[in-house]
């Protein structure tokens, strides 16, 4: 039997006392706020691209530093580790209904043992006054002020959610793409500082036609580098003033090495694996307090840093165990950056990464690791081993890993990759070389940009470092209700559940004479629709650019400093915007039934399924059971219902990658639905597939809960048959395996096999559970023993007795692949 | 031959990864002459079509219960309300009072949610090898193919061989998964299309055979013989059944038979015994006489391995 070596001692100690930290608690940290909130007050008719550098300053000047014994890697954005921050100027409401609850309310809510998370009275404060200053100010409170009024008319259409987030639209930091860590490692601040002084200099009493914009942004960026470098030497410090009196002589020997690294990076080039973590641990941080880091990607890390690595290794600087100790606390570390999502926004959201325990789900961090380097070669490496043995041993539901599968992808990575897989919900899910890079080169990449790409959020393919992605959508909403233009057809432009009547007015179901009328009035819809999501995020994005572009993240990202342009702006290399369907399973069995049953073999007419749809199906119980049983499904291979959903999908995906953003790139589809398949199917009525009002949506490329019969080879044909090779957002493919699948080495084996078939065929990305139904009921019932219990929901995992109940019910409703 | 041939089926299973190398899809044929007491495919005992009764599936009589109208044996009733979490509410589903049951099997004509099935289906030639043939890419790979299993797949010979060399002509893999109990005239037929035999063992003793599974194993042990002489692959498959077939005698007595048999063996696999056929039994009505018995841990089964090893290699677990 396979089993992951235990973790090291030190490690251990390590995790231990990370978990009891706070009482185990998380802790609502009010410092960024206040540093941030009180640079606003003081400056505000400041440009706010020197604004945000500014704040940036301050707070690597003023927040607490803190180094502890057990540390191997420093640098936390809080106060204390296990902070949570907050990002007040996104979005004030819920802060300022929380600080302003009346004290009974506010010691239950905040400081009871069932808190989400903890905040003191100290913070309470701060926030309270915070997010008075910030009501009026936040993004969300202004975009109702900024957007067309038309937009506003939008609310509740049913297909775009964008309409409907009124007042924390914009409640959420837009991020979604990777930094260039690798040129914080290669190059250091200094580095990039030269570079960007030499603009300066240019600039210098020459400032012609629109040159000013750039000058106040290498403005900007040189304030960045002065705080990535003093932020380094602030940890340096510390570690020297502890290793003056430290009693231990080893651990003093180490502060004092940690000081003269500390003192080193950042303004340089990294000299080893040590550095370039600790590089990239220090960079990520103040990526998060400059508050772009929701799907902030770590992308390729062991490409970045694990040549290091490979040349340690080599010369007999670092073994394999030490090498092994900094992947584990590496993970510790980035486990450590929580952040916070959507509290109030989208309720199911919020309530999913709302988990207590030890690992926080922060919904932002995301590794790749494996696939083929630049030249085409295999890129796994020693420290990609050593990541898998991580994630196969730390039992962390964050941060989230993908691993780049390739015809030549190593039988000990194949196997480690699926043990990691089976033993931690899903970590590492697999992406398929074949299809994205050719994807990518079709979607304006350079080869060597394509084969170097690595996955944001979710599930998307990005550039690493050199592309603005924003797959996450334009900082607003990302997801499409599919199912939406099922309605507007169906209802001739109005959705009943909320009286919207903007549609098209495509006539009611019962006008169609022919199938191929429904088809037309769908596709008309589907169109118009996504042309409204399109044009509520490319104005939306003109927005955010001017209130928060990211400076320091476009201080590295490839482009902006040549082009003197904020990330933002559009300043990167690449550009995209991402949007991703959710549904695509319920429309392919809603046009089947609606092709079977009204015209192929005419057992109801089209003015009957309609009544029944109006009615929720209440009193047409045997047309509900014609359709849930007798009509053919999605997801078992019957090319009839199959073709139509590809047909969708291409659909869709023409018309939205034709669409610009205002970066200059295109937007891309996809097909991931995280957990929103089953917020949106709570709005949504009735449908021709045999779903009641209410119910959930199918999740991503999957068939509808339960509905796929024939078994999962069956299941992987049907998808197969996608055109997801066009899928410029990515896509996703769960799959839940029962243990007895994969008992022994033949099963991996199998499993290997399955995948490598799976993507020969077409596939994106596949990621696995393996765990049986008896057991997640038994976890329902007896949470307290099924702690660790980890299961993969959509492009992050998280632990299964935390989740909402309805989100349980519906991961168990996901067929369980079995054979006995 | 006739691609009209019809095989009395039961299911056919895709990502199959127990019955034999690669991922295989195993068809599975009704009917088998042994009746073995841990059975973990019930329903494919039985030569006729039994009623197979799913009630999680039943979605009540208040909805359908059609069923009930058909039943002219009175063998249907409604059950008790119990809660149900689609409907939020108690209903009440259907019972099978397995006395009055006489497989007539009318009830499933009209039972939409597929609660109430036949345990199998006649298919013809044709249609099985049409579904065996979309999940061929994932035998490629894998160095998979067909398994044919049952029930007893040499119960219909006719069929199995018109099947086999289907396969064969389409140059796919195939595996036979038997219990060797047929006449060797009959098994001596499939050895041209056969690549491996998936060939069962479940005890030395003849006596103790004959208590467990219905039949002594004198044939099965004499065709084993024959089958390795003739040069047929075999892959032993001994299900490891705690108090029935572990005892040591019984583990020496199956080792020294496999080490004697030479070269045509390729594998010994042991199954231990598990309890997830259990509640396909309640589908059927029928009671498992072994259902308290408890899996072997993965301890004894390795000491188990040991043991054999000092008569065979290769040998694997599962």
């Amino acid at each position: 039997m396979f089993k992951f070596a235990a973790i090291s001692p030190r490690i251990q100690v390590l995790r231990d006392k990370r978990g009891a930290a706070n009482k185990g608690r998380t802790i609502l940290d009010g410092e960024r706020t206040k540093i941030y909130t009180d640079y606003y007050k003081a400056h505000e008719a400041e440009p706010n691209i020197l604004k945000r550098a500014h704040c940036l300053y301050e707070w690597c000047l003023n927040k607490t530093i803190l180094v502890e014994d057990e540390d191997v890697f420093v640098g936390q954005i809080g106060r204390t580790y296990r902070a949570l921050n907050s990002f007040v100027e996104w979005d004030a409401t819920w802060l300022h209904q929380a600080s302003h609850d009346n004290d009974e309310g506010f010691k239950t809510a905040w400081q009871s043992e069932d808190s989400f998370a903890y905040m003191s009275d100290t913070d309470r404060e701060i926030f309270k006054e915070a997010s008075e200053y910030w009501m009026d100010r936040s993004l969300s409170a202004r975009y109702l002020e900024i957007i067309p009024p038309v937009l506003q008319s939008f609310h509740g259409n049913g297909c775009s959610d964008f309409f409907a987030r009124k007042p924390n639209l914009g409640g959420i930091p837009q991020g979604h793409y990777s930094p260039n860590f690798q040129k914080v490692i290669a190059q250091g601040f200094g580095g990039i500082q030269r570079e960007i002084r030499e603009k300066i200099d240019q600039l210098q009493g020459k400032i012609y036609g629109n040159d000013a914009s750039k000058f106040m942004f290498y403005q900007a960026a040189d304030i960045v580098c002065d705080a990535a470098i003093l932020f380094a030497q602030r940890y340096a410090q510390e570690c020297a003033r502890q290793a003056e009196n430290h009693t231990d002589p080893e651990r003093k020997a180490k502060l004092l090495e940690m000081s003269d690294s500390l003192n080193w990076i950042m303004e340089n080039p990294a000299r080893n694996t040590w550095e370039a973590l600790q590089a990239v641990a220090l960079y990520q941080i103040m990526l998060v307090a400059d508050g772009q880091q929701h799907g902030l990607s770590q992308g390729r890390i062991d490409q970045y840093a694990g040549w290091f690595a490979e040349a340690e290794l080599k010369s007999g600087t670092l073994t394999m165990a030490e090498l092994q100790d900094y992947s584990d606390a590496f993970f510790l570390k980035l486990n450590d950056n929580l952040i916070q999502v959507r509290m109030s926004s989208n309720d199911m959201l919020s309530k999913m990464y709302s988990g207590k325990g030890y690992s926080y789900n922060t919904g932002g961090h995301h590794f790749t690791i494996g696939g083929i380097k630049k030249d085409g070669t295999d890129a796994s490496n020693a420290l990609t081993r050593c990541l898998l043995n991580t994630t196969g041993r730390m039992f962390l539901a964050d941060p989230s890993v993908d691993i780049r599968i390739h015809k030549y992808t190593p039988s000990d990575v194949w196997e480690l990759a699926i043990q990691s897989s089976k033993a931690c919900g899903g970590v590492p899910s697999f992406e398929n070389d074949e299809l994205i890079i050719p994807m990518l080169v079709k979607r304006g990449r350079t080869l060597e940009d394509a084969r170097d790409y690595c996955i944001i959020g979710c599930v998307e393919p990005s550039g690493s470092g050199n592309e603005w992605s924003a797959s996450g959508g334009p900082g607003s909403e990302v997801f499409f209700n599919l199912l939406g233009p099922i309605i507007m057809a169906i209802h001739n432009g109005v959705n009943p559940l909320t009286n919207f009547s903007k549609g098209l007015k495509t006539g009611y179901l019962y006008d169609c004479e022919t199938f191929e009328e429904f088809k037309e009035a769908f596709a008309a819809q589907l169109k118009y629709f996504l042309d409204w999501q399109i044009t509520g995020g490319n104005c939306f994005e003109l927005m955010y650019a001017d209130h928060f572009p990211s400076v320091v993240a476009s201080t590295t990202m490839d482009g902006c400093v040549e082009s003197g342009k904020d990330a933002l702006s559009g300043g990167c290399k690449y550009n995209s915007t991402g949007l991703t369907g959710c549904g695509i399973g319920n429309v392919a069995d809603c046009l089947i039934a609606i092709k079977k049953l009204c015209f192929d073999d005419k057992i109801v007419t089209t003015k009957e399924l309609y009544d029944a749809l109006c009615a929720d199906w209440e009193g047409y119980e045997s047309l509900y059971q014609a359709i849930v049983f007798d009509i053919p499904h999605y997801g078992n291979d019957i090319d009839e219902v199959d073709e139509l959903a590809a047909w969708v999908m291409k659909l869709a995906n023409n018309h939205i990658s034709s669409a610009t953003n205002p970066r200059g790139g295109n937007w891309a589809f996809g097909t991931f639905t995280m957990t929103v398949h089953v917020d949106y199917g709570s709005k949504t009525d009735a449908t021709p597939d045999g779903r009641r009002r209410g119910e959930p949506l199918a999740e991503a490329i999957s068939s509808r809960q339960g509905f796929d019969r024939n078994g999962v080879i069956a299941y992987l044909n049907t998808v197969s048959k996608l055109p997801q090779s066009i899928l410029g957002n990515g896509d996703q493919m769960n799959l839940r395996f029962s243990p007895s699948c994969i008992a022994n080495k033949e099963g991996v084996e199998k499993l290997r096999q399955l995948i490598t078939t799976y993507f020969e065929n077409g596939g994106m990305e596949v990621q696995f559970n393996v765990v049986d139904t008896q057991t997640l009921y038994q976890a329902q019932e007896n949470p307290d023993d099924y702690r660790n219990l980890i299961v993969r929901i959509a492009g992050f995992s998280v632990y299964f007795v935390e989740m909402p109940k309805v989100l349980q019910d519906d991961f168990i409703s996901r067929t369980e692949h079995t054979t006995i | 031959m006739s691609q009209g041939i019809i095989g009395r089926i039961y299911d056919i299973q895709g990502f199959s990864v127990h019955d034999g190398p690669g991922i295989r899809t195993s068809v599975f044929l009704s009917g088998c002459p042994l009746s073995c007491l841990w059975c973990h495919n019930p329903e494919s005992i039985s030569f006729h079509y039994v009623l197979s009764y799913t009630s999680v599936k039943c979605i009540g009589i208040e909805k359908c219960g059609l069923c009930l109208s058909v039943c002219k044996h009175n063998a249907l009733k409604a059950s008790k309300p119990n809660y149900s979490p689609l409907d939020k509410r108690d209903v009440a589903i259907i019972e099978v009072d397995r006395e009055k049951c006489t497989d007539c099997l009318d009830c499933t004509q009209v039972c939409k949610p597929k609660a109430l099935i036949p345990s199998g289906h006649d298919m013809k030639l044709e249609d099985v090898m049409g579904r065996i043939l979309k999940d061929r890419a994932y035998f490629n790979n894998s160095g998979g193919g067909l398994t044919i299993s049952g029930g007893e797949a040499l119960s219909q010979i006719d069929f199995t061989i018109e099947l086999l060399k289907a396969a064969k002509k389409e140059h796919i893999h195939t595996c036979l998964d038997t219990t060797g109990f047929a006449s060797w005239k009959t098994l001596e037929r499939t050895l041209p299309y056969v690549d491996l035999y998936l060939y069962d063992l479940k005890h030395m003793d003849t006596n103790q055979h004959k208590k467990y599974t219905g039949i002594f194993n004198e044939r099965i042990l004499e065709n084993a013989r024959k089958l390795a002489n003739a040069g047929g692959k075999i892959q032993f498959r001994f299900p490891i059944i705690p108090g029935v077939n572990d005892s040591e005698e019984n583990l020496h007595a199956t080792g020294e038979f496999i080490g004697e048999l030479g070269p045509s063996v390729q594998l010994l696999q042991l199954l231990p015994y598990h309890q997830l056929g259990l509640f396909k039994y309640d589908k059927l009505g029928k009671e498992n006489k072994l259902k308290n018995l408890k899996s072997p841990s993965d301890e004894v089964m390795e000491e188990y391995k040991r043991l054999l090893e000092t008569y065979f290699t290769p040998i694997q677990i599962h």
